[in-house]
């Protein structure tokens, strides 16, 4: 009893730190309340303590980087251009602290999975890779293309994006949920001897429990594809100051910084599901298949209602 | 039982990275508020808006379609329909609060939307007619987007300017706001706090 109790504890612990590392990390856009039309959507939560301290930065990093692209319009030397470039990374790395940028579907999934530390840097890259063509495409397709109010067509452009973001998220976790508990199923089925069903049950879930690249991709492009309104905005101002390059520089680096920060967060989860099964396997002797079971269930299953119920808010 | 503390706690951890939901800063809004009174009440709040250089590049781009640096007539009217007007399912980011008690918002008036040093500055007021006594009034205001979409900057006294009334003692601070949080860690913004009474 004293043993579980203490094994309790330093799990509860755990669970603190990873809630520590993540609350507050995680969530979905919000429309712009200019230039929408409607009201806020219907599944948001409040801004916390901790991000809003960060607000006086983020809001001269904002008027810098506008004085940036101005600046490279006036002298065309290196260095605006080099200060541009590492604000844009500042900006992305701090701006993606926020919620959209995939750091809920990226935490979830490699709950879900059985990841590599790396995977998740390889997954940040491809969110960051995503990201950037994806705001360009819709920044240059609206500007060039539509011709109409920008800040009006990209909410519209964004709504739409976004649905279908939310909607793959969804069929990404339903997918994941399926399989888990198939696996789950299969290891119950025949089942000869103690031994022989868990080399049997490992040898069947290693199988859809290893990270793919397609599935990295899938998870990439569902969450990287929402264009960050703070990186539409500077390629417009670089578009309309006439420095396109500029413009290619600083959505670049803000999607390589937001990359960087989702790369921690999955980094994050990844770890703490190596502790919580660890610490399991710490107070049993082994590591227990029903720990395992538990957190990529529930990983695939928050992955699942979250796609769904913001799906479904954006009707 | 070891079980069962054991999945809840996995699941805790694995529910975690959602719980978190709000949204961050796109829009930076520096804010300053006007006070008028008239005879014996107060008449009139007036806000003033600066934007971030961001946001205030987009719209200018968007609306001062004659690059003259500045609003034209329709220009400012098609700025208000585009940009300003959706800002009713918003509550204009305001509420206002007498004796505690949250009251109605006033129409919005007057809104003029201007650049200022290339900033982005929308103005506008309400109009109010709450009567000041020998008894002390509290009026709170809290100026927030609860989506945080928008940040507005911290704000001090000397953002708050009160027109002078010769019968009518204000005083101005701001203060930890009374407005309960509906979540735990739930960021709250200050609110600004006149108190008035007839001298």
């Amino acid at each position: 009893m004293r043993n579980s109790l203490l094994s309790l504890s330093r799990r509860t612990l755990l669970a603190l730190a990873v809630a520590a590392a993540c609350a507050g990390f995680a969530g979905a856009e919000s429309p712009n309340p200019f230039t929408s039309s409607g009201g806020p959507s219907r599944v948001a939560a409040p801004a916390m303590l901790g991000i809003s301290g960060l607000a006086p930065f983020l809001h001269s990093l904002t008027d810098r980087l506008a004085e940036l692209a101005r600046q490279i319009r006036e002298a065309r030397t290196p260095g605006p251009m080099l200060a541009l470039a590492s604000a844009s990374l500042l900006y992305g790395v701090f701006h993606a602290l926020g919620p959209g940028h995939g750091k809920t579907i990226i935490s979830t999934f490699f709950l879900a999975k059985e990841a590599k530390l790396r995977h998740s840097l390889i997954a940040g890259y491809l969110i960051a890779l995503v990201h950037a063509v994806s705001a360009l495409t819709i920044v240059l397709a609206l500007f060039f293309l539509v011709r109409g109010v920008f800040s009006t067509g990209f909410e519209s452009a964004s709504r739409i994006v976004q649905t279908f973001s939310f909607g793959a998220i969804a069929l990404i976790g339903a997918f994941m949920l399926v399989q888990r508990i198939r696996g789950r199923e299969h290891s119950h089925g025949g089942r000869p001897g103690p031994g022989k069903a868990h080399d049997h049950e490992h040898e069947f879930e290693s199988g859809t429990r290893k990270v793919t690249g397609r599935e990295l991709f899938g998870v990439a492009l569902a969450s990287g594809v929402v264009p960050c309104p703070g990186a539409s905005a500077i390629i417009l101002v670089c578009l309309s100051l006439n420095v396109m390059l500029a413009g290619v520089v600083a959505v670049t680096l803000i999607s390589l910084g937001m990359g960087l920060t989702v790369s921690v967060i999955g980094a994050a989860a990844i770890l703490a599901k190596r502790g919580v099964l660890k610490a399991s396997a710490a107070s049993h002797g082994g590591v227990s298949s029903l720990a395992r079971r538990i957190v990529e269930i529930a990983g695939a299953a928050v992955l699942f209602v979250f796609g769904l119920v913001f799906f479904i808010a954006q009707f | 039982m070891r079980g069962a503390s054991r999945a809840a706690l996995a699941i805790l951890v694995a529910l975690v990275p959602a719980l978190g939901l709000h949204a961050h800063p796109h829009v930076f809004i520096s804010n300053r508020v006007a006070v008028a009174f008239e005879e014996n009440s107060l008449a009139k709040i007036s806000v003033e808006w600066t934007f971030d250089e961001l946001f205030s590049q987009m719209i200018i781009a968007d609306y001062d379609v004659g690059k003259k640096g500045s609003f034209t007539e329709a220009e400012a009217e098609a700025l208000r329909k585009g940009a300003f007007d959706n800002l009713r399912n918003y509550h204009y980011f305001l509420a206002f609060y007498i004796g505690g008690k949250r009251v109605d918002l006033p129409p919005i008036k007057d809104f003029k939307p201007s650049i200022r040093d290339g900033k982005l500055v929308y103005a506008f007021s309400l109009p109010f007619a709450i009567p000041i006594t020998a008894a002390e009034r509290e009026l709170r205001i809290t100026i927030y987007d609860d989506t945080y979409y928008v940040a507005f900057d911290k704000m001090s006294p000397s953002d708050v300017a009160v027109g002078s009334a010769d019968s009518i003692d204000t005083t101005v601070s701001i203060e930890k706001t009374k407005v309960k949080a509906e979540w735990p860690g739930q960021f709250m913004p200050d609110q600004v706090v006149l108190r008035m009474k007839r001298k």
